[in-house]
C-alpha cells in the first residue's frame, strides 16, 4: 500500500515537473530584494512536492502571443503535429533526403490544418520575406538536410535564395530578417532540463551567460526582443535523433532514432510536446520516473510571464503521423 | 614560453600533444587546445559543466579514416585528480573497462580519469572498427595523462554500509547538484568552486536514501550556508530532535546538522527511522 502510494506520489511530481507547477509567490519582503526577481526564480523542489499533492496544473495565462502568424483564436488549441518516418535515417545514421523532406511537410501541412506543405509555408511566408532558418549550432546540431528542404520549399513559393538566409548566431543577420523559422534539434540539457525550442534564440541576446542556471527561466524573453518579436512564423524541431540526458553535448547513451519532425506555430506548445517526449523516453530508459533536473521552468514562463504560447495539454491538440510504436506522447 | 609548432597550431612546450596517427588509418584531421574562456565557443552551455569543475585546459583531436565515422578525442586538464574524479563520477552507465583509472563504455562513448585528466571519446556512430579505435585510442590518451592521481577525500565522507558505490558523486556548485538533484533555483545551500560535495544513495527494503555532504571553508560558512538552507527550503516545516529531522510533502524525510566544516544532508529518506540511522552514520563517520 505504501508502495503504490509513494509511486502515486512520484508520477505527480513528474506531471509537475512537467508544466502545471502552482508557484507560491515569495513574500512581499522578499520582492522588495529585487523587483526583477520572478516567482520563478525563487522555485524550489518543494514547490513541485506541494503541487503534486494539491494535483495542482492549472495555468493562469494561455495562448500564443509572440507568434505572429496563425494565432489561435480565442478557445482554440494550439496544433502540434508529429510526423515520423522509420527508414528518415540509416544504420550510419546518415539521413534519407527524401524521407525527411516528406515527413517534413506532412508536419508542416498538419500543423497550420492545409492540404499540403506548401499552402501551409503560403498562410505564413510571402515571397518578399527575408527569412531566417534557426538552427542549432555547434554541438548536437540540427540536421542540416532538414534546413536545405525548408529552403527548397521556399524557394518554389518564391522566395529568392538571396533571401533565405540561416542567421543562427548573427544579431544583425537576424535583425535583417522579416521572418524566421526555428529549427532546432530536440535535447535535453543539463543547465535548463530542455535545450529545445526556447534556447534556440539564446544567442540573439548577446549574452547568452546570462540566462544559464536559475536565469535560464527568462529564456522567454528573448522571443520578445523587438528584432525577434512577432517574427518566427513556424517552429520545425528535429527529432530524427532526440538527445534525452545530459545535453548538448551529443551522448549516445541517450539518444535513440525518434524519426520525427514537431511542427508547430505554437512555440511553447512544440516545447511542451517535445518535452513530453523527453521525459517519456527518460521514464522507459530507468524502467522508473526519472525527472529532467533541473526542471524545464522556461517552459512554463514563456506561457505564464512571457506569453509566448502554452504549455497546457488541455489548449494542445496532437496531430500524429507515421509508425505509432515509440512515439512517446 | 617555449613554443613549439604542430601544423597550423601554436602551443605550450608542456601541453599534452594528442597522436596524429591512431589504430589503422585513423588520422587527426584537427587538433585544438581549448582554454576556459573559449569553452563557450567550442561547445556552447555544456562548457559550464568544465567550468563547474575549473577546469583547466581542453585538448581536441578529430580522427577519421575514410568508410569510417568521425571519432573525437577530448582530454580535460583538471585542478586536481579528485576534480578527474569528479567528472567520471557524474554518469558511470556503461561497460567498465580496464583504461586508465577507471573507464566505462556504451554505445560510441568512452568516459575515463587518469590522474588529473578526464577523457572522453566518442564516435559519431558505433562501428565495429570504430569501438575497437575508440578503445585504443583511450588506451594511448591514458598514457599522457601522467600517474594515477587521489581520488577525493571526500568519499571517506559518506558511511560504507549500506552504500551504493556505484551512485557516488563528486562535486563543487550549485549547478551541479541541481542536475543531479534538483533542490533551488536559487543557491540555497552557499555552495561554489570553493566548496566540496559528495552525494550517494542508500537503497533499503523500504526505498532509497539520498546523502549530500558539503565541506566549507570555514565552521561559519557552513553554519551560515545551513541556516539559508532552512530559510530558503525548509520553511514552514516543523523540526524535530538533534538530527532536526523533517516530514517533506511527498511523505518521505530531511535530515541535517552542521559539524564542524561539514552539512551533513539526508535529502530523502523512506522513513523517519531510516532518515534517523543514517543521520546518525553521518554524524559518526564525519
Amino acid at each position: 500500500m505504501r508502495e503504490n502510494n509513494e509511486r502515486i506520489g512520484e508520477d505527480q511530481l513528474i506531471a509537475s515537473l512537467k508544466c502545471g507547477m502552482k508557484i507560491d509567490h515569495a513574500p512581499k519582503d522578499e520582492h522588495k530584494r529585487g523587483k526583477d526577481k520572478m516567482p520563478y526564480e525563487k522555485v524550489t523542489r518543494r514547490d513541485f512536492l506541494k503541487s503534486a499533492v494539491a494535483g495542482a496544473a492549472g495555468l493562469a495565462i494561455c495562448g500564443p502571443k509572440a507568434i505572429a502568424a496563425e494565432k489561435p483564436k480565442a478557445g482554440a488549441k494550439s496544433i502540434v503535429a508529429i510526423a515520423r518516418a522509420a527508414n528518415v535515417l540509416d544504420e550510419n545514421l546518415q539521413v534519407n533526403k527524401q524521407s525527411a523532406a516528406a515527413i517534413l511537410r506532412q508536419a508542416v501541412a498538419a500543423a497550420v490544418e492545409t492540404k499540403t506543405s506548401q499552402d501551409a509555408w503560403k498562410k505564413l511566408i510571402k515571397p518578399t520575406d527575408i527569412v531566417g532558418i534557426v538552427t542549432s549550432k555547434a554541438v548536437n546540431p540540427t540536421h542540416m538536410e532538414l534546413a536545405d528542404i525548408i529552403k527548397e520549399d521556399l524557394m518554389a513559393l518564391g522566395v529568392p535564395e538571396a533571401n533565405i538566409r540561416l542567421p543562427q548566431r548573427d544579431v544583425e543577420a537576424v535583425k535583417e530578417c522579416t521572418a524566421l523559422i526555428a529549427l532546432p534539434g530536440l535535447k535535453a540539457h543539463w543547465l535548463t532540463g530542455l535545450g529545445t525550442v526556447l534556447k534556440l534564440y539564446i544567442m540573439y541576446s548577446g549574452k547568452p551567460s546570462e540566462y544559464h542556471n536559475e536565469n535560464s527561466v527568462k529564456l522567454g524573453e528573448i522571443w520578445n526582443l523587438d528584432f525577434i518579436k512577432g517574427k518566427t512564423k513556424m517552429v520545425i524541431i528535429d527529432a530524427l535523433r532526440p538527445l534525452c540526458d545530459k545535453g548538448p553535448q551529443p551522448d549516445p547513451r541517450y539518444m535513440w532514432n525518434y524519426s520525427g519532425i514537431i511542427a508547430s506555430t505554437d512555440p511553447v506548445a512544440a516545447e511542451a510536446v517535445g518535452l513530453k517526449i523527453i521525459q517519456a523516453k527518460r521514464d522507459e530508459i530507468k524502467g522508473e520516473p526519472w525527472p529532467l533536473s533541473p526542471p524545464p521552468l522556461c517552459v512554463e514562463a514563456a506561457d505564464k510571464q512571457y506569453g509566448l504560447g502554452t504549455c497546457n495539454f488541455d489548449r494542445i491538440r496532437i496531430v500524429k503521423s507515421g509508425p505509432t510504436e515509440g512515439m512517446l506522447v | 614560453m617555449t613554443c613549439m609548432l604542430l601544423g597550423l597550431l601554436t602551443i605550450r612546450a608542456d601541453a599534452v600533444v594528442l597522436p596524429s596517427v591512431v589504430c589503422t588509418g585513423w588520422k587527426a584531421d584537427r587538433r585544438q587546445i581549448v582554454k576556459p574562456t573559449e569553452i563557450f565557443a567550442y561547445m556552447n552551455g555544456a562548457g559550464e559543466l568544465y567550468l563547474a569543475y575549473g577546469f583547466k585546459e581542453l585538448y581536441v583531436g578529430e580522427y577519421t579514416k575514410a568508410g569510417q565515422p568521425k571519432i573525437t578525442c577530448e582530454l580535460y586538464l583538471m585542478p586536481s585528480s579528485a576534480d578527474a574524479y569528479g567528472l567520471f563520477s557524474l554518469d558511470r552507465t556503461g561497460q567498465a573497462l580496464k583504461i586508465g583509472q577507471s573507464a566505462v563504455y556504451d554505445s560510441g562513448l568512452l568516459i575515463a580519469w587518469q590522474g588529473k585528466f578526464f577523457i572522453r571519446v566518442i564516435t559519431d556512430y558505433e562501428t565495429s572498427e570504430a569501438k575497437q579505435c575508440v578503445q585504443e585510442l583511450a588506451k594511448q590518451v591514458v598514457k599522457l595523462c601522467g600517474p594515477v592521481g587521489r581520488p577525493p577525500e571526500a568519499l571517506a565522507w559518506l558511511p560504507p554500509n549500506g552504500l551504493d558505490p556505484e551512485s557516488v558523486r563528486y562535486f563543487h556548485t550549485h549547478t551541479v547538484l541541481n542536475y543531479l538533484y534538483f533542490t533551488a533555483t536559487e543557491n540555497v545551500l552557499d555552495l561554489s568552486l570553493n566548496t566540496n560535495a559528495v552525494m550517494g544513495t542508500y537503497p533499503s527494503n523500504t526505498g532509497k536514501s539520498l546523502v549530500l555532504v558539503i565541506e566549507y571553508s570555514s565552521v561559519s560558512a557552513a553554519q551560515s550556508a545551513f541556516a539559508r538552507f532552512n530559510r530558503g527550503y525548509l520553511k514552514g516545516l516543523k523540526v524535530e530532535g538533534e538530527n532536526n529531522l523533517v516530514k517533506l510533502e511527498n511523505g518521505k524525510w530531511l535530515g541535517g546538522k552542521v559539524k564542524q566544516r561539514k552539512i551533513l544532508l539526508v535529502l530523502e529518506s523512506p522513513t523517519r527511522a531510516e532518515c534517523e540511522r543514517i543521520m546518525n552514520a553521518l554524524v559518526k563517520t564525519n
